[in-house]
């Protein structure tokens, strides 16, 4: 059974690999992770310039060779501004997701599961969570939290997990019913062992590629916040409060609004292409 | 429509042979197939998986896919008109109206959001306008909705279906699979076509209801003015209602005749591993004969007898060449060096 | 009979929901400070006569659960606290923004379909060609793109390069507001008959519903044309063809009208979405909807404004939710008699 299972996860690499989405997207996101470890453990060091400081350049400059998207409003250089910003970004996504993901896993495979009023209790709180916009909620804790980089990752912790619960707890209750299930029972195997070997690969699998397109989300919603005024605090480089900060500059100054924007957008795409192509390739396996 | 003789065939398929791209290379599904159908007739054309029949029936009604299937050589004489040489457009309408065909899940067969009614009144519908675009006048130009109603209630007793004015009004899903198939059934016989195509109508049901819709169908033609091809897999379905019988192995017919005949002399090695494969409840301690080798890969081109190295008679002849289908006594034929 | 107690499960669900929501702001109004008055008058709480006003009206002097009581009291009255920053009642302020907001909203839901549909159609009509790979990538920059990236996007096309659409704003300046009838100000221009009135507020809502429509359609896109490639390979299909039926009669009754079943059911993540990027779009095109309304609470700190909205968005979106329920089981059948 073991040998099966990697030859069975090389395969699937390979064939999952073959396909021009997962490479697009593969791509994409590697680009934009290795700035972040670079950043991350180089600080400002490696960038062109300091991307707090004024004045490196000509105020508002067009993009050229020696500011690659130009200077804002108070010289500063705006690429060295959006390289610096990339682990914000990344980190808070990577941060919400793997939480929601394992708080998800327990509270969904419990509920699923065992079923009865543990499961209701789940799916009621879940849908009262779903009926408000993750926005507007994360605003209002933002407002009760205060600003800043943590808090808003607190804020988006406590709300992301219900989908991931209820993946959870979908694919408990189909594991639970199957009839295997009963056949290990009555064989005597464990019930800790049953979770481990029939329930934890299956939701493992289906809930990874709805985390891989959900990184995007959370993206786009720590984008907003950070255009809201709720996250980093100038001067610290945000994406989102970039876009917020040089708005007006639209007509005299393209560029400087729309750079962030669409590196945003862009982050998004190579998960969306990366979580499509997972997605795509984990139902043909099913399938097959 | 056209006034046909009693001596005319209904449908003469000569030379047949269709060939499917596949990720693995090409299959042969069909090789150089003939087979004929007298009106008022039962024919089953009885076979394995991959011996080409639902190939065969998808053929005639022309609604193969056309990228898998990759070339259609041959001749499919329907009425004297060959099939295979219409446009789609021209085929379409001989759909339904002329040859009807029901499949294997009734379960999935079935348009899920329409009532049973409104989809035969589809059906009464397509009939009706391809009858008034015929006569070139247009007395019938409104047929009223009670009329209509009324021939779908008559289409559903017909299949004896219980309670078919409720039925009526139900949905596909709201039917098991033995009323669903009868409903398919109704459907395709409310549209009066000379020739029902019948693709392994029953395997998706219990045996008892398997031999209520057997019989059904058997009744019906008797009825209504249709032939059929039943297409199975099962030799003693096809035994229960036919009258003649064409086994296909391998993409062709190795021997076709008359049920009885068929059954009380049977010629073709394969038929007799068919035969024996049924099980005589009555011997006590009787093993299961099954047929020896595997099956075929259809990928290949054979240029001998594909039932060679599964053949309990085989001789050095049926290595070199591939045998022909021969006429022996009283309509039977055989495809067999056994014989020649 | 079976319709009938699936609508009344359904209302007995939202309505328990609400109630939930109802809870969490309630909680959040306590969590802001130690003082329960200042979420309900936020700056205001200073003030001694509103202070004993609301004290007294909502017993903010007794144990929790009383409050809470209380509390639901005065949410079905409509009273929902009082705004210093706009000088008025919550309640008063939603009236006027929330109009505007549901006139983007329903202008956006429409693009969205007029949108999404077609090219849905298209992209699995031609499947796995040329065609399809454009709309997949149109579609994924939809979705990809931040709200306010949209809007700036369509700014500088629409606006600056080709001045074909105003900047910002409900109505040109220098246009009468309509007299408040419906209070939904595009009825009430046409209400008066005041055309032109009405073709300009048409102008200004163009580019904040097209915005949003850009970021959504791609959903009703994607899942129609999955929808319909499955639907073509289906059964049903095959005996449609060959009971003789046309191809035109084939894809429109037969397979689009299973096709377009999944579709109703994004549309809970359509009206998330929607209320989510309005935010943006009316602050980048200063409409004065209920998006800016929040955002203005949010940097002026109006406690009360905030929470109340939170609720008014959550009414929106479990009602928009059980709204869609209901024309699934219009839709599905199954659903509707099982």
């Amino acid at each position: 059974m073991k040998s099966n299972g990697s030859q069975e996860s090389r395969r699937f690499l390979r064939l999952f690999l073959a396909r021009n989405e997962a490479r697009l997207g593969l791509s994409i996101v590697t680009v934009f992770l290795a700035i972040s470890f670079v950043i991350a453990f180089t600080g400002k060091s490696l960038l062109p310039y300091n991307p707090i400081e004024q004045n490196v350049g000509p105020v508002l400059a067009s993009p050229s060779a020696a500011h690659l998207f130009g200077t804002d409003n108070l010289g500063r250089d705006v690429f060295s501004r959006i390289l610096f910003a990339t682990p914000n970004d990344l980190l808070v996504s990577f941060i919400v997701i793997t939480s929601s993901f394992a708080v998800g896993i327990v509270l969904g495979g419990i509920a699923g599961f065992w079923g009865g009023i543990l499961d209701e209790i789940l799916m009621r709180s879940t849908d009262v969570i779903f009926a408000i916009p993750a926005l507007v909620l994360a605003m209002s804790i933002a407002v009760i939290l205060g600003p800043g980089l943590v808090h808003m990752t607190y804020a988006l912790m406590i709300i992301w997990w219900p989908p991931y619960a209820r993946l959870a707890r979908g694919e408990a209750l189909q594991v639970s019913q199957r009839n295997f299930i009963e056949a290990a029972k009555t064989s005597g195997t464990s019930t800790l062992t049953i979770l481990r070997r029939h329930l934890i690969p299956n939701i493992l699998t289906s809930m990874l590629a709805y985390a891989t397109l959900d990184i995007g989300t959370v993206v786009v919603v720590y984008a907003g916040l950070s255009y809201l005024g709720l996250s980093v605090q100038p001067p610290t480089p945000d994406w989102g409060s970039m876009v917020n900060a040089y708005q007006d500059y639209l007509v005299s100054a393209p560029w400087l609004p729309l750079v962030p924007a669409i590196t945003i957008a862009a982050v998004v795409i190579g998960f969306s292409l990366l979580g499509n192509a997972l997605r795509d390739a984990l139902e043909s396996q099913r399938i097959s | 429509m056209v006034v046909q003789t009693l001596t005319e065939k209904i449908l003469e398929v000569n030379d047949l042979s269709v060939n499917y791209e596949s990720s693995q290379g090409t299959v042969h599904a069909l090789d150089s197939v003939s087979v004929t159908i007298e009106p008022h007739s039962l024919t089953a054309i009885v076979g394995e998986s991959g011996s080409g029949k639902s190939t065969l029936g998808l053929a005639i009604i022309g609604l193969l896919p056309v990228p898998p299937a990759k070339s259609i050589v041959g001749k499919v004489l329907y009425k004297g008109v060959n099939l295979l040489e219409l446009n789609k457009e021209e085929m379409r309408r001989y759909r339904g109206t002329e040859i009807a065909m029901i499949f294997q899940e009734p379960i999935t067969s079935l348009n899920p959001v329409y009532k049973i009614g409104t989809q035969i009144e589809e059906a009464i519908a397509i009939r009706d306008s391809r009858n008034a675009r015929k006569s070139a006048n247009s007395e019938h130009s409104e047929i009223k909705s009670r009329d209509k109603r009324e021939e779908i209630i008559a289409s559903l007793k017909m299949v004896r279906i219980p309670d078919s004015e409720s039925v009526a009004d139900r949905y596909p899903f709201e039917l098991s699979g033995g009323m669903r198939q009868r409903v398919m059934i109704a459907m395709a016989l409310a549209q009066k076509p000379s020739l029902l195509l019948a693709d392994e109508p029953t395997t998706a049901l219990d045996v008892t209801t398997q031999a209520e819709v057997l019989r059904l169908m058997r009744n019906l033609m008797d009825e209504v003015d249709t032939s059929i091809l039943l297409i199975t897999h099962d030799l003693a379905v096809a035994s229960q209602v036919a009258d003649r019988i064409a086994v296909m192995y391998g993409g062709q017919v190795v021997e076709e005749a008359e049920v009885n005949e068929l059954f009380s002399q049977p010629m073709h090695p394969y038929t007799n591993g068919l035969l024996s494969c049924i099980p005589a409840g009555s011997k006590k301690k009787a093993r299961l004969k099954p047929i020896q080798g595997n099956v075929l890969d259809l990928r290949e081109t054979y240029n001998y007898c594909k039932f060679a190295p599964r053949c309990p008679h085989v001789m050095d002849k049926c290595w070199k060449t591939k045998p022909d289908l021969q006429t022996l006594r009283a309509e039977h034929r055989v495809a067999c060096y056994l014989y020649e | 009979m079976n319709f009938a107690t699936f609508i009344l499960r359904r209302l007995g669900l939202a309505i328990f929901v609400l109630l939930g929501v109802a809870v969490i702001t309630f909680t959040l109004s306590h969590l802001v400070s130690s003082d329960p008055l200042v979420a309900w008058l936020g700056r205001a709480s200073g003030n001694p006569v509103l202070a004993a006003e609301y004290i007294q009206r909502y017993h903010l002097n007794d144990p929790l659960y009383v409050q809470f009581g209380y509390y639901l009291f005065a949410l079905l009255h409509g009273d929902l606290g009082f705004s210093v920053f706009k000088g008025e009642p919550v309640s008063e302020a939603l009236l006027q923004t929330l109009p505007f907001t549901l006139q983007i909203a329903f202008c956006a839901i429409l693009l969205t379909l007029a949108i999404g549909i077609p090219l849905g159609v298209l992209a699995a009509r031609y499947h796995h060609t040329v065609v399809d790979y454009s709309i997949s990538g149109f579609y994924l920059a939809g979705i990809a793109s931040p709200y306010f990236l949209l809007a700036l996007f369509l700014l500088v096309i629409l606006t600056y390069t080709f001045h074909l659409l105003p900047s910002g704003g409900a109505f040109s300046p220098g246009i009468r507001e309509p007299y408040p009838i419906t209070n939904f100000p595009l009825i009430d221009c046409l209400i008066e008959g005041r055309w032109s009135a009405f073709l300009d507020g048409v102008t200004h809502l163009i580019m904040p519903s097209l915005a949003l429509a850009l970021g959504i359609f791609g959903y009703i896109t994607r899942v129609l044309r999955a929808s319909i490639l499955d639907v073509l390979h289906a059964n049903y299909i095959r005996t449609a063809r060959a009971k003789g039926v046309d191809e035109t009669t084939l894809f429109f009754k037969h397979a689009l009208r299973n096709a377009s079943i999944p579709v109703v059911t994004l549309a809970s993540i359509v009206v998330t979405w929607l209320v989510t990027g309005t935010l943006f779009v009316e602050v980048i095109f200063a409409y004065p909807g209920i998006g800016q309304y929040a955002v203005q609470a949010l940097s002026n700190l109006d406690y009360p404004s905030l929470l109340a909205i939170t609720l008014v968005l959550a009414v929106i979106i479990v009602l928009s939710n059980l709204t869609a329920d209901v024309l699934y089981a219009v839709v599905n059948p199954e659903i509707r008699l099982r």
